[in-house]
């Protein structure tokens, strides 16, 4: 299985198992991850599962679609250029690794 | 448009009309459009997709609920919160929806748990349990008001449980929050629009703070108890704060749950081959929730919200002033031929389906999963329990620009035997 490492802002880390096909922010949410809430459940309509992506990352995950783009110049912890929401990036085999940082707030 | 403008003002006319005309009109023509209808003053009317979006994705940091509340009043004699019970509340920012900032942030999180996907996946069986109640009342009539029987029934009993309300009061709280939701609406009205929307708001209110105070002393789980001794900045919250969010759950517990699925159920018994579709894979919970969002999206059972700008800002080249009233109108957005493939056909099995009917951001609705659990399972239900469903009356929609749906829905139907794939079977 795939690992996913989240960093958080307090300097903890937590790694994960992921299934692949699963979205990032299911994996979080289901494992209990600190840092993403997901309030909506995963159809990007409440940008409380933003993360930041290790730039190594970045440019390997299926690039956004418009709506994730107004989405996310909407959170509350600032945008950064590598900003995502988790529950658009479907983990597959190739992302094996990948490692990304929780902002410090959600909502 | 001036016409248009007046329609969209004027509840009576959501009864019989076709807003869906009107916005067609105005995303095509006018996409973000002042609008001045029959209130006292104009808004900006959003009509599509992407601008509602941005509008919901930039709460309290540009725009705000409290300031005039976060609907449009039903009509300009409910425009002053000194005649208006409903808008005094509203401005008060005495309920969830219609807070910003810091304090919206802290109430919501007091429920946040109860509703979230875990939360709510908690309450399965019971929302099992009231389905298969519904259905064993109604099956053997052969013929029911869908709307009124059952899917109005369903989320009122829910949320009647997770109040914890005493099953003799529900009738009576229910016309309440008709007289409230609708007033303009001559099976509520109790004469004209104030004194039907006060003595109903005013109802609802004086109930649920008794029970509230009640409670607060003798706490058990229920969502009352839970509101009763919620505290914003160590303060519990005082009596119209206990009262409206108690309001608020209980409203936004059933009426849109309702719309959504008798929207649904309607378009399907129009499109046999979907309904036949769906049947085949009526215990694939992925399936149904599919064709769930879809009926939310399709019904957009709350057709806007209001928000007032709190600066100068540019929504996609139109320059929106300080002070100014923007309505986002969910129900158009939802048919934006630029979001949605063919938008204007019902597609149960539409994905990808990035609706706002549940709303966006900071606002996006608390109730969403509950919803999704009880639209999911009612139609497992109607699939497995329910064939040759046809209408039996005239559909009819209720006078209303805010909770615009179908209240009633007469409908026909052979009982079919189920596998007992629901959980038990239901007795012949």
């Amino acid at each position: 299985m795939p690992k996913v490492n989240f960093l958080h802002d307090d300097g903890t880390s937590t790694t994960v198992d992921g299934d692949v096909g699963d979205s990032v922010m299911y994996i979080a949410t289901s494992r209990d991850v600190k840092g993403i809430e997901a309030e909506c459940g995963g159809f990007c309509n409440c940008a409380t599962c933003h993360v930041y992506v290790d730039e190594a990352w970045f440019d390997r995950l299926v690039p956004m679609a418009e709506h994730e783009n107004e989405l996310l110049d909407g959170t509350v912890a600032e945008r950064r250029p590598t900003s995502r929401l988790s529950c658009q990036i479907t983990l597959t085999s190739e992302l094996d690794g990948i490692t990304m940082t929780t902002p410090d707030r959600q909502t | 448009m001036r016409e248009d403008d007046r329609k969209l003002t004027d509840p009576t006319f959501f009864a019989t009309g076709d807003p869906h005309a009107i916005f067609a009109r105005m995303r095509r023509d006018d996409p973000i459009h002042w609008t001045e209808g029959a209130l006292s003053r104009g808004f900006w009317s959003v009509t599509k997709l992407a601008d509602v979006r941005t509008v919901m994705m930039n709460d309290t940091r540009v725009f705000s609920s409290g300031r005039f509340g976060a609907a449009l009043p039903a009509n300009a004699d409910l425009e002053d919160p000194q005649t208006s019970y409903f808008l005094h509340l509203a401005r008060s920012g005495a309920q969830l929806s219609m807070m910003d900032g810091e304090p919206h942030k802290h109430l919501r999180k007091v429920f946040a748990d109860r509703f979230s996907v875990g939360g709510i996946g908690s309450l399965e069986a019971l929302v099992r349990r009231c389905t298969q109640s519904i259905f064993e009342t109604v099956l053997d009539r052969g013929e029911c008001d869908f709307t009124v029987h059952m899917a109005g029934r369903l989320p009122l009993v829910v949320i009647g449980e997770m109040m914890n309300l005493p099953v003799a009061d529900a009738e009576q709280l229910y016309r309440f929050n008709n007289m409230m939701a609708a007033p303009e609406d001559p099976e509520w009205s109790l004469g004209n629009a104030v004194t039907t929307s006060t003595a109903g708001t005013r109802g609802l209110m004086e109930y649920l703070t008794t029970l509230a105070r009640e409670r607060r002393g003798n706490p058990g789980d229920d969502l009352i108890s839970q509101l009763s001794l919620a505290e914003i900045d160590g303060v519990r919250l005082d009596d119209e704060k206990l009262g409206f969010n108690g309001l608020m759950f209980f409203a936004a517990g059933h009426e849109t749950t309702r719309a959504a699925l008798s929207a649904g159920v309607l378009e399907l018994l129009r499109a046999p081959g979907q309904i036949a579709a769906l049947r085949e894979q009526r215990f694939n919970a992925k399936v149904l929730a599919t064709a769930g969002e879809e009926m939310v999206r399709w019904a957009s059972p709350l057709t806007h919200t209001l928000r007032t700008a709190t600066e100068d800002f540019d929504l996609g080249g139109t320059a929106i002033k300080e002070g100014d009233w923007v309505v986002p109108w969910f129900a158009s957005a939802n048919r934006d031929e630029t979001g949605f493939v063919d938008a204007g056909a019902f597609n149960a099995a539409r994905a990808p389906n990035n609706h706002i009917g549940f709303a966006a951001g900071k606002h996006f609705c608390l109730g969403a999963h509950l919803a999704r659990l009880e639209m999911r399972v009612m139609l497992e239900y109607v699939l497995e329990y329910m064939d040759d469903i046809e209408l039996a009356g005239p559909v009819e929609m209720a006078a209303s620009n805010l909770f615009w749906g179908i209240k009633h829905l007469p409908i026909r139907f052979r009982r079919r035997v189920g596998t007992g794939d629901t959980g038990s079977r239901i007795a012949a």
